[in-house]
Protein backbone atom coordinates (compact mmCIF):
# COMPACT_ATOMS: atom_id res chain seq x y z
CA UNK A 1 0.00 0.00 0.00
CA UNK A 2 1.08 3.51 -1.06
CA UNK A 3 1.54 5.97 1.55
CA UNK A 4 0.26 9.32 1.08
CA UNK A 5 3.34 11.00 3.44
CA UNK A 6 5.90 11.69 1.30
CA UNK A 7 8.14 11.18 4.21
CA UNK A 8 7.96 8.33 7.16
CA UNK A 9 10.50 7.45 10.14
CA UNK A 10 9.69 5.68 12.54
CA UNK A 11 10.87 7.38 16.06
CA UNK A 12 11.67 5.68 19.62
CA UNK A 13 10.63 6.93 22.18
CA UNK A 14 11.54 4.92 25.66
CA UNK A 15 10.81 1.45 24.34
CA UNK A 16 8.56 2.21 21.79
CA UNK A 17 8.48 2.78 18.52
CA UNK A 18 6.29 5.23 16.79
CA UNK A 19 5.44 6.04 13.18
CA UNK A 20 5.59 9.37 11.77
CA UNK A 21 4.29 10.56 8.30
CA UNK A 22 5.07 13.96 6.95
CA UNK A 23 5.65 16.26 3.88
CA UNK A 24 8.21 17.83 5.39
CA UNK A 25 11.96 17.07 5.03
CA UNK A 26 12.16 19.90 8.15
CA UNK A 27 10.28 16.93 10.13
CA UNK A 28 12.22 14.00 8.83
CA UNK A 29 15.59 16.64 10.07
CA UNK A 30 13.71 17.56 13.48
CA UNK A 31 13.20 14.06 14.66
CA UNK A 32 16.48 12.73 13.22
CA UNK A 33 17.88 12.65 16.86
CA UNK A 34 15.38 9.65 17.82
CA UNK A 35 14.81 8.26 14.31
CA UNK A 36 15.65 4.52 14.64
CA UNK A 37 16.54 1.82 11.83
CA UNK A 38 16.11 -1.60 13.45
CA UNK A 39 13.01 -2.40 15.20
CA UNK A 40 10.82 -5.24 16.25
CA UNK A 41 7.36 -4.95 14.75
CA UNK A 42 6.03 -5.83 18.08
CA UNK A 43 7.15 -2.64 19.86
CA UNK A 44 5.50 -0.44 17.22
CA UNK A 45 2.93 2.15 19.39
CA UNK A 46 -0.62 1.62 18.28
CA UNK A 47 -0.53 5.27 17.03
CA UNK A 48 0.80 6.94 14.67
CA UNK A 49 1.42 10.69 14.00
CA UNK A 50 1.67 12.41 10.55
CA UNK A 51 2.45 15.83 10.07
CA UNK A 52 1.17 18.37 7.28
CA UNK A 53 3.30 21.53 7.32
CA UNK A 54 1.88 22.28 3.74
CA UNK A 55 -1.09 20.38 2.96
CA UNK A 56 -3.29 20.67 -0.43
CA UNK A 57 -6.19 21.91 -1.19
CA UNK A 58 -8.90 19.39 -0.74
CA UNK A 59 -9.17 17.30 -4.01
CA UNK A 60 -11.02 19.10 -6.13
CA UNK A 61 -11.19 22.78 -4.55
CA UNK A 62 -8.05 24.58 -5.64
CA UNK A 63 -10.31 28.02 -3.97
CA UNK A 64 -10.73 28.67 -0.91
CA UNK A 65 -8.81 29.68 2.17
CA UNK A 66 -5.36 27.63 1.44
CA UNK A 67 -5.25 24.29 4.48
CA UNK A 68 -3.22 25.44 7.87
CA UNK A 69 -0.69 22.89 9.04
CA UNK A 70 -1.56 20.09 11.28
CA UNK A 71 -0.85 17.38 12.92
CA UNK A 72 -2.45 13.89 13.00
CA UNK A 73 -2.55 10.78 14.91
CA UNK A 74 -4.22 8.38 13.78
CA UNK A 75 -7.57 9.51 11.89
CA UNK A 76 -7.65 12.03 14.46
CA UNK A 77 -6.33 15.62 13.75
CA UNK A 78 -4.50 16.63 17.35
CA UNK A 79 -3.75 20.46 16.53
CA UNK A 80 -4.24 22.74 13.85
CA UNK A 81 -2.17 26.11 13.75
CA UNK A 82 -1.20 28.43 10.79
CA UNK A 83 2.49 28.57 12.58
CA UNK A 84 4.34 25.09 11.41
CA UNK A 85 7.06 25.97 14.18
CA UNK A 86 3.88 25.28 16.73
CA UNK A 87 2.52 21.91 15.09
CA UNK A 88 5.99 20.47 15.21
CA UNK A 89 6.22 21.74 18.71
CA UNK A 90 3.20 19.64 19.35
CA UNK A 91 4.28 16.57 17.66
CA UNK A 92 7.70 16.96 20.27
CA UNK A 93 5.34 17.37 22.97
CA UNK A 94 3.14 14.25 22.00
CA UNK A 95 5.75 11.94 21.16
CA UNK A 96 7.23 12.61 25.02
CA UNK A 97 4.33 11.20 26.43
CA UNK A 98 4.76 7.47 24.63
CA UNK A 99 7.76 7.30 26.96
CA UNK A 100 6.31 4.81 29.25
CA UNK A 101 10.33 3.38 30.44
CA UNK A 102 10.32 6.40 33.19
CA UNK A 103 7.26 5.29 35.97
CA UNK A 104 4.88 7.83 37.26
CA UNK A 105 6.54 9.20 40.44
CA UNK A 106 5.46 7.65 43.76
CA UNK A 107 1.82 9.88 44.68
CA UNK A 108 1.11 10.42 40.82
CA UNK A 109 -1.08 8.62 38.16
CA UNK A 110 -0.18 8.70 34.44
CA UNK A 111 -3.85 9.93 32.92
CA UNK A 112 -4.62 10.12 28.88
CA UNK A 113 -6.20 13.75 29.33
CA UNK A 114 -5.20 16.85 27.90
CA UNK A 115 -4.51 20.20 30.00
CA UNK A 116 -6.08 23.59 29.32
CA UNK A 117 -4.69 26.46 31.24
CA UNK A 118 -6.07 29.64 32.36
CA UNK A 119 -4.89 31.83 34.94
CA UNK A 120 -2.42 29.22 35.81
CA UNK A 121 -4.75 26.79 36.59
CA UNK A 122 -5.70 23.46 34.39
CA UNK A 123 -8.54 21.51 33.64
CA UNK A 124 -8.29 18.06 32.38
CA UNK A 125 -9.90 17.00 29.42
CA UNK A 126 -10.18 13.85 26.44
CA UNK A 127 -7.71 14.83 24.07
CA UNK A 128 -9.27 13.21 21.19
CA UNK A 129 -12.08 15.94 22.06
CA UNK A 130 -10.29 19.15 23.10
CA UNK A 131 -6.59 19.17 20.32
CA UNK A 132 -8.98 19.68 17.23
CA UNK A 133 -10.34 22.97 19.08
CA UNK A 134 -8.96 26.04 17.37
CA UNK A 135 -6.10 27.83 19.15
CA UNK A 136 -7.97 31.17 18.49
CA UNK A 137 -10.94 30.51 20.16
CA UNK A 138 -9.35 29.11 22.82
CA UNK A 139 -7.00 32.04 22.93
CA UNK A 140 -10.04 34.49 23.19
CA UNK A 141 -11.12 33.00 26.34
CA UNK A 142 -7.52 33.41 27.69
CA UNK A 143 -7.29 29.85 27.50
CA UNK A 144 -3.95 28.12 26.52
CA UNK A 145 -4.02 24.00 25.72
CA UNK A 146 -0.82 21.88 26.07
CA UNK A 147 -0.41 19.93 23.31
CA UNK A 148 0.27 16.49 25.39
CA UNK A 149 -2.60 13.23 25.22
CA UNK A 150 -1.48 12.72 29.06
CA UNK A 151 -0.33 14.18 32.25
CA UNK A 152 0.60 13.21 35.65
CA UNK A 153 -1.69 13.58 37.76
CA UNK A 154 -1.12 14.26 41.90
CA UNK A 155 -4.57 13.01 43.76
CA UNK A 156 -3.76 14.39 46.89
CA UNK A 157 -2.04 17.99 45.67
CA UNK A 158 -4.61 18.15 42.76
CA UNK A 159 -1.69 19.23 40.17
CA UNK A 160 -0.66 17.89 37.11
CA UNK A 161 2.49 17.98 35.29
CA UNK A 162 3.82 17.28 32.29
CA UNK A 163 6.18 15.33 30.38
CA UNK A 164 9.28 17.70 28.58
CA UNK A 165 8.70 17.76 24.93
CA UNK A 166 11.30 15.48 22.81
CA UNK A 167 14.67 17.27 23.30
CA UNK A 168 13.75 20.00 26.15
CA UNK A 169 15.57 19.10 29.71
CA UNK A 170 12.88 20.81 31.98
CA UNK A 171 8.80 19.62 32.34
CA UNK A 172 6.41 21.73 32.67
CA UNK A 173 6.25 22.62 36.54
CA UNK A 174 2.99 21.25 38.22
CA UNK A 175 -0.30 23.63 37.43
CA UNK A 176 -3.43 23.15 40.00
CA UNK A 177 -6.03 21.43 38.71
CA UNK A 178 -9.55 22.80 39.29
CA UNK A 179 -11.45 20.88 36.63
CA UNK A 180 -11.93 17.67 34.58
CA UNK A 181 -14.10 16.61 31.13
CA UNK A 182 -14.40 13.34 30.94
CA UNK A 183 -15.12 11.37 27.73
CA UNK A 184 -18.54 10.15 26.67
CA UNK A 185 -18.70 6.50 27.49
CA UNK A 186 -18.99 4.14 24.39
CA UNK A 187 -22.28 2.83 25.65
CA UNK A 188 -25.40 2.26 23.43
CA UNK A 189 -28.12 4.76 23.06
CA UNK A 190 -30.01 6.48 25.74
CA UNK A 191 -29.20 9.23 28.21
CA UNK A 192 -27.02 8.13 30.88
CA UNK A 193 -26.59 9.67 33.64
CA UNK A 194 -23.43 11.45 34.21
CA UNK A 195 -23.18 10.42 38.12
CA UNK A 196 -20.19 10.47 40.37
CA UNK A 197 -19.90 6.84 39.78
CA UNK A 198 -19.73 7.21 36.52
CA UNK A 199 -17.11 10.05 36.82
CA UNK A 200 -14.65 7.47 38.68
CA UNK A 201 -15.86 4.59 36.37
CA UNK A 202 -14.20 6.45 33.33
CA UNK A 203 -11.64 8.71 34.72
CA UNK A 204 -10.18 4.87 35.78
CA UNK A 205 -10.06 3.75 32.26
CA UNK A 206 -7.93 6.72 31.42
CA UNK A 207 -5.32 5.50 34.04
CA UNK A 208 -2.24 4.15 32.45
CA UNK A 209 0.19 1.89 34.14
CA UNK A 210 -2.62 0.45 36.34
CA UNK A 211 -1.33 -3.00 37.85
CA UNK A 212 -2.82 -5.62 40.78
CA UNK A 213 -0.65 -3.54 43.47
CA UNK A 214 -1.40 0.14 42.90
CA UNK A 215 -5.10 -0.52 41.38
CA UNK A 216 -6.75 0.13 44.65
CA UNK A 217 -4.96 3.25 44.91
CA UNK A 218 -5.87 4.50 41.39
CA UNK A 219 -9.32 4.13 42.47
CA UNK A 220 -9.55 5.71 45.63
CA UNK A 221 -7.43 8.13 44.43
CA UNK A 222 -9.66 9.05 41.72
CA UNK A 223 -13.01 8.75 43.74
CA UNK A 224 -11.36 11.32 46.23
CA UNK A 225 -10.46 13.51 43.47
CA UNK A 226 -13.96 13.35 41.67
CA UNK A 227 -15.30 14.37 45.20
CA UNK A 228 -13.16 17.60 45.42
CA UNK A 229 -12.96 19.14 41.78
CA UNK A 230 -15.90 20.10 39.86
CA UNK A 231 -16.15 17.02 37.00
CA UNK A 232 -18.45 17.14 33.94
CA UNK A 233 -18.99 15.26 30.93
CA UNK A 234 -16.97 16.74 27.76
CA UNK A 235 -19.56 17.90 25.61
CA UNK A 236 -20.05 15.69 22.45
CA UNK A 237 -19.35 18.82 19.75
CA UNK A 238 -17.11 21.36 19.21
CA UNK A 239 -19.47 24.31 19.72
CA UNK A 240 -20.73 23.13 22.98
CA UNK A 241 -17.02 23.68 23.96
CA UNK A 242 -16.87 27.36 24.68
CA UNK A 243 -19.26 27.52 27.37
CA UNK A 244 -18.55 24.55 29.03
CA UNK A 245 -14.88 25.45 29.55
CA UNK A 246 -15.97 28.71 31.04
CA UNK A 247 -18.29 26.88 33.34
CA UNK A 248 -15.89 24.31 34.98
CA UNK A 249 -12.88 27.45 35.08
CA UNK A 250 -15.21 29.35 37.00
CA UNK A 251 -16.49 26.42 39.50
CA UNK A 252 -13.37 25.60 40.28
CA UNK A 253 -12.29 29.44 40.53
CA UNK A 254 -14.86 29.14 43.10
CA UNK A 255 -14.21 26.59 45.49
CA UNK B 1 -15.35 -31.50 48.16
CA UNK B 2 -16.82 -28.40 46.27
CA UNK B 3 -15.01 -26.97 43.42
CA UNK B 4 -14.93 -23.21 44.04
CA UNK B 5 -14.10 -22.50 39.76
CA UNK B 6 -15.87 -20.19 38.11
CA UNK B 7 -16.48 -22.46 35.64
CA UNK B 8 -18.01 -24.81 37.97
CA UNK B 9 -20.57 -23.26 39.47
CA UNK B 10 -24.02 -24.19 39.12
CA UNK B 11 -26.38 -21.13 38.56
CA UNK B 12 -29.37 -22.54 39.37
CA UNK B 13 -27.52 -23.27 42.73
CA UNK B 14 -26.28 -20.09 43.07
CA UNK B 15 -27.96 -18.83 46.19
CA UNK B 16 -26.35 -21.99 47.63
CA UNK B 17 -23.10 -20.37 47.44
CA UNK B 18 -20.62 -18.71 49.30
CA UNK B 19 -19.54 -15.71 47.13
CA UNK B 20 -16.17 -13.78 47.46
CA UNK B 21 -14.91 -10.58 45.86
CA UNK B 22 -12.23 -11.81 43.13
CA UNK B 23 -8.77 -10.83 44.12
CA UNK B 24 -8.11 -8.99 40.90
CA UNK B 25 -11.02 -6.66 41.67
CA UNK B 26 -10.63 -3.34 43.38
CA UNK B 27 -13.80 -1.44 43.87
CA UNK B 28 -14.86 1.76 45.90
CA UNK B 29 -17.85 3.32 47.32
CA UNK B 30 -18.49 6.73 45.62
CA UNK B 31 -21.79 8.30 46.95
CA UNK B 32 -24.46 5.70 46.81
CA UNK B 33 -22.52 3.83 43.75
CA UNK B 34 -19.78 1.03 43.96
CA UNK B 35 -17.03 1.36 41.51
CA UNK B 36 -15.52 -1.77 40.46
CA UNK B 37 -12.19 -2.23 38.37
CA UNK B 38 -11.03 -5.23 37.03
CA UNK B 39 -7.22 -5.31 36.35
CA UNK B 40 -6.59 -8.11 34.03
CA UNK B 41 -9.04 -6.45 31.45
CA UNK B 42 -9.01 -2.68 32.67
CA UNK B 43 -12.63 -2.58 32.76
CA UNK B 44 -14.25 0.04 34.89
CA UNK B 45 -18.27 -1.08 36.40
CA UNK B 46 -20.38 1.12 37.70
CA UNK B 47 -23.34 -0.41 40.07
CA UNK B 48 -26.13 1.37 40.94
CA UNK B 49 -27.49 1.48 44.75
CA UNK B 50 -28.85 -1.58 44.30
CA UNK B 51 -26.25 -3.84 43.20
CA UNK B 52 -23.78 -2.01 45.07
CA UNK B 53 -25.87 -3.35 47.96
CA UNK B 54 -25.33 -6.48 46.95
CA UNK B 55 -21.93 -6.13 46.25
CA UNK B 56 -21.04 -4.85 50.00
CA UNK B 57 -22.69 -7.40 51.32
CA UNK B 58 -20.75 -10.16 49.76
CA UNK B 59 -18.26 -11.56 52.58
CA UNK B 60 -16.63 -14.65 51.50
CA UNK B 61 -19.17 -15.93 54.58
CA UNK B 62 -22.70 -15.82 54.00
CA UNK B 63 -24.49 -17.89 51.05
CA UNK B 64 -25.96 -15.40 48.69
CA UNK B 65 -29.31 -16.85 50.10
CA UNK B 66 -28.36 -15.85 53.64
CA UNK B 67 -27.73 -12.35 52.24
CA UNK B 68 -30.74 -11.81 50.15
CA UNK B 69 -32.87 -13.45 53.14
CA UNK B 70 -31.10 -10.50 55.38
CA UNK B 71 -31.80 -7.57 52.78
CA UNK B 72 -35.28 -8.90 52.02
CA UNK B 73 -36.10 -8.08 55.57
CA UNK B 74 -34.60 -5.43 55.85
CA UNK B 75 -36.76 -4.09 52.95
CA UNK B 76 -39.44 -5.85 53.67
CA UNK B 77 -39.86 -7.60 50.00
CA UNK B 78 -40.07 -11.51 49.26
CA UNK B 79 -37.25 -13.49 49.29
CA UNK B 80 -37.96 -15.29 46.37
CA UNK B 81 -38.99 -12.49 44.28
CA UNK B 82 -35.47 -10.83 45.22
CA UNK B 83 -33.64 -14.03 44.59
CA UNK B 84 -35.19 -14.19 41.38
CA UNK B 85 -33.94 -11.02 40.01
CA UNK B 86 -30.78 -11.13 41.84
CA UNK B 87 -29.77 -14.26 40.75
CA UNK B 88 -28.88 -13.03 37.18
CA UNK B 89 -26.73 -10.16 38.28
CA UNK B 90 -24.78 -12.40 40.43
CA UNK B 91 -24.23 -14.86 37.60
CA UNK B 92 -22.91 -11.95 35.33
CA UNK B 93 -20.54 -10.78 38.01
CA UNK B 94 -19.18 -14.81 38.02
CA UNK B 95 -19.13 -14.60 34.03
CA UNK B 96 -17.35 -11.50 34.85
CA UNK B 97 -14.92 -12.89 36.96
CA UNK B 98 -15.98 -10.31 39.16
CA UNK B 99 -16.72 -12.97 41.91
CA UNK B 100 -16.06 -16.59 42.72
CA UNK B 101 -18.55 -18.52 44.16
CA UNK B 102 -17.95 -22.03 46.53
CA UNK B 103 -21.12 -23.94 46.30
CA UNK B 104 -21.77 -24.94 49.67
CA UNK B 105 -24.94 -27.01 49.28
CA UNK B 106 -27.04 -29.34 47.09
CA UNK B 107 -30.50 -27.50 48.54
CA UNK B 108 -32.42 -26.64 44.74
CA UNK B 109 -32.94 -22.85 44.40
CA UNK B 110 -35.55 -21.08 41.97
CA UNK B 111 -33.86 -21.14 38.41
CA UNK B 112 -32.49 -17.65 37.32
CA UNK B 113 -33.99 -15.01 35.28
CA UNK B 114 -32.50 -12.76 32.86
CA UNK B 115 -34.52 -9.92 33.61
CA UNK B 116 -32.79 -7.37 36.34
CA UNK B 117 -29.68 -8.13 35.02
CA UNK B 118 -28.95 -5.62 32.33
CA UNK B 119 -30.90 -3.04 34.74
CA UNK B 120 -29.45 -3.35 37.76
CA UNK B 121 -25.28 -3.20 37.05
CA UNK B 122 -23.81 -1.29 33.67
CA UNK B 123 -20.03 -2.31 32.45
CA UNK B 124 -18.77 0.97 31.01
CA UNK B 125 -16.28 0.33 28.10
CA UNK B 126 -12.92 1.81 27.99
CA UNK B 127 -13.83 5.39 26.72
CA UNK B 128 -12.88 5.78 22.87
CA UNK B 129 -10.15 7.83 23.91
CA UNK B 130 -7.76 7.23 21.35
Amino acid sequence: MRSVWSHFVMVGVGSTAISVGTDSEQVVDLLRPWTIEDYDVSDIDLFDYAVALDPPHPEGKTGGPKPMPRLHRGSCVLTTSPDPQQVTAALLQCLATHDTTTPAPPGTMRIELTPLIRNGAAVLAPPRQVMPLSERRLSAQGITRLDTVSCLLDPEAMTASFDAPLGADAPHPPVPVVGLFLPISGKGPGVVQFTAGRAVGQAMGLTLDVVSDNAAWHLESLARCVERTPTDLAPGNASGWSDALDRLFNRGRDL
Amino acid sequence: MPDDSPESIDLDRLPDSVLTHAADVVWVLVEDEVVLYHVPTSTSHVLNPSAGLLWRCVDGQSTLHEILVDVADIYEVDVDQLTAQVTPVVAEWIDADLVVGQLVSAAPAPAPTQHAANEAWERLPDPPNQ
